[in-house]
């Protein structure tokens, strides 16, 4: 899985957003705000983190939720990037 | 917007409309058509169109993405219509007979109904059609030359009340507070009384509004509206700083598949020694290109869909929608400029980056030349508090790296060792405790009450004081305003350069041209008229202690 290069995240004003520059910008105009656990997911897929490793990550990072459900949440979120264009396989 | 409805959702009712004969009624939303048309107040009534269009025409058609617009015919080209909104400066072209939805065939503004054939429509849309393409720079010009006092004291700035002037100061102090808690990372200590809006205002004159946004992330009793237009203004600056940081990305690897040497300048460098760079403003980006290789990089730009834009003898602009500006620049040459000379040869004395054919300025020249550049704003019309915040951060983290020798002799090259003095005394007093002397004040004085690119007020008496004497210097100032010397007249006529005997014309064509900014020339009338000796003496003396 590899984010769009032409997709970035920054932290403005305390809140996770994605901003599209470059070939991105053309289509896309504003930026995405995330949720700070959206925030983790987008940092270690770019990292180049596979599918496994980003769920270990996510669970070691939220040790108190149900690991089906950071499961869930992360499918939710990489199928939304993927039908944005963002994530590609 | 709530309440808005889109106008994808009125679509079906506009068709059942006009497949019944009749003609449909748009509530007008956004920005684009103003001063025409105002958003929540005006309603426009379409009916089918009558193809092709002509220029003038108000038609409501539908974007390639889907988007619905209602822009004006500006020109008709092979059947292809190119549309400009009343209030934009950039052209949209190639929309065709297809996507023609309707056409606006009456008004109501502002509770006033009126056809599209009212004399008085007619004429306000003829001056819509006269050079369109020349809006952008105009509109700039005028931004850039805005000056701060009227900003914050409406439209007399020559004379501001004393309360009004006791209000630049407040909000001035509370604006170097907010930067100073900014870059010590600390929480700012804001006064109970601040007036928030005219703190904005300020900062934004100054552009430096999503840096004291960020500061005041940690104030405490902020009004939640301010808050949010502070806010507000960190996400747009961040945003478009992104796009701009890529787009050099972008520049300087075609520049380097071209074989294109080139040197990013001001604020692209300098925002690379911010802690937060996303939260510096920059207008454009400012690439030094030498002049044998200018052609290719003149390609460059135009085949990354930039357009050419003004050619100021020194630079030409190029803009690419919605915001890119980048202006590249073959010599480093600005009026009134310390290390004009020195700089003169800049290209020369630029070392190899590693990456591709980009180079960039030793770290000594780099600092000097920034310095001369604030030099030369300080003896136009003056600048702002966003310079003084570049110069702390530069001298926090370029100057430890400098060879103190050699910026040293710089510096004393440019003629600007004094000058530095008195900026570093003035960050130090600003932002780390410092003292202040006379001359700290006077300097402080002047870049609170200045914006980002100085105000008229400064450049009335800085140009005014150049020529000394009393009043039949004030007349002598006047000719020269009116009758610029042949270097002027060729950055904004650059056809002089070839045909230098059409001086006499261009000077008709500027007189002419300038009766349309009578109020601008008029309050710059009555600061001179007005600019007594002690005023030009006292710019003079000041000047002189910062030895420019």
């Amino acid at each position: 899985m590899k984010i769009d290069e032409n997709y970035i995240l920054k932290t403005i004003a305390g809140t996770p957003v994605v901003m599209p520059v470059g070939e991105a910008a053309e289509k896309i105009h504003g930026m995405i705000k995330l949720t700070p656990s959206a925030s983790h997911i987008w940092q270690a897929l770019s990292e180049g983190k596979d599918y496994d490793e980003v769920v270990s990550y996510m669970t070691a990072l939220y040790p108190d939720t149900d690991p089906a459900r950071i499961k869930a949440d992360l499918d939710g979120f990489i199928n939304k990037l993927r039908d944005m264009g963002i994530l590609t396989d | 917007m709530e309440g808005k409805i889109p106008v994808k959702e009125l679509m079906p009712f506009l068709e059942a409309a006009f497949a019944a004969g009749k003609t449909f009624t748009l509530p007008i939303t956004g920005t684009s058509m103003l001063p025409l048309l105002v958003a929540g107040r005006d309603t426009v009534t379409l009916s089918p169109p009558s193809l092709p269009l002509k220029p003038g025409d108000l038609p409501l058609y539908r974007r390639n993405d889907g988007a619905f617009v209602l822009h004006r015919v500006i020109y008709v080209n092979n059947g292809a219509y190119t549309m400009f909104g009343d209030n934009q400066f950039l052209p949209e072209e190639g929309i065709t007979d297809s996507q023609i939805i309707g056409v606006v065939t009456s008004i109501c503004r502002d509770g006033k109904t009126f056809p599209v054939s009212d004399a008085e429509y007619v004429k306000y849309v003829s001056g819509k059609l006269k050079n369109p393409e020349k809006r952008f720079f105009r509109r700039r010009l005028r931004y850039k030359l805005h000056p701060l006092k009227v900003r914050l004291l409406g439209e007399n700035p020559n004379e501001p009340s004393k309360d009004s002037v006791q209000l630049v100061h407040k909000t001035g102090e509370a604006a170097v507070e907010l930067l100073r808690a900014l870059v010590n990372d600390e929480t700012p200590n804001l006064p109970p009384d601040l007036d928030y809006k005219a703190l904005y205002a300020f900062c934004e004159a100054h552009r430096i509004t999503a840096l004291a946004g960020e500061a005041l992330q940690r104030a405490s009793a902020v009004p939640s509206d301010a808050a949010e237009a502070f806010t507000k203004q960190m996400f747009k600056t961040a945003a478009r700083h992104a796009a701009q940081e890529r787009e050099c990305q972008d520049l300087s690897k075609a520049f380097s598949a071209e074989g294109v040497p080139h040197c990013f300048l001001k604020g692209t460098a300098i925002s690379a020694y911010y802690e937060k760079p996303d939260l510096r403003f920059m207008l454009d980006l400012d690439v030094l290109i030498s002049k044998e290789h200018f052609a290719d990089a003149e390609k460059v730009m135009l085949g990354r869909g930039y357009i050419r834009g003004q050619d100021d003898g020194k630079d030409i602009e190029y803009i690419k929608k919605p915001f890119l500006i980048a202006e590249l620049h073959h010599e480093l040459k600005y009026d009134y400029d310390p290390g004009e000379k020195y700089f003169s040869k800049a290209f020369s004395s630029l070392k190899e980056t590693g990456s591709g054919t980009a180079l960039e300025m030793t770290d000594e020249d780099f600092f000097v030349y920034v310095l001369s550049h604030t030099a030369h704003h300080f003896l136009s019309a003056g600048t702002g508090l966003r310079s003084i915040v570049d110069d702390y951060y530069l001298r926090k983290k370029l100057l430890p790296v400098c060879d103190a020798q050699t910026l040293c002799e710089k510096l004393e090259i440019c003629g600007l060792t004094e000058f530095n003095r008195t900026i570093e005394k003035l960050t130090d007093y600003w932002f780390s405790g410092g003292e202040a002397d006379k001359l700290i004040l006077n300097t402080a004085e002047y870049v609170l009450s200045s914006g980002i690119y100085g105000n008229r007020e400064n450049a009335a008496i800085n140009s005014l004081m150049r020529y000394s004497g009393t009043d039949a210097d004030k007349g002598a100032y006047f000719l020269k305003r009116l009758f610029p010397g042949m270097e002027m007249m060729i950055k904004l006529y650059p056809i002089l350069a070839k045909a230098p005997f059409l001086l006499p014309f261009t000077w008709v064509t500027r007189i002419f041209k300038s009766v349309f900014s009578f109020g601008r020339i008029s309050a710059e009338a009555k600061t001179i008229a007005t600019a007594s000796e002690a005023q030009k003496s006292e710019r003079d003396s000041f000047f002189k202690k910062l030895g420019l």
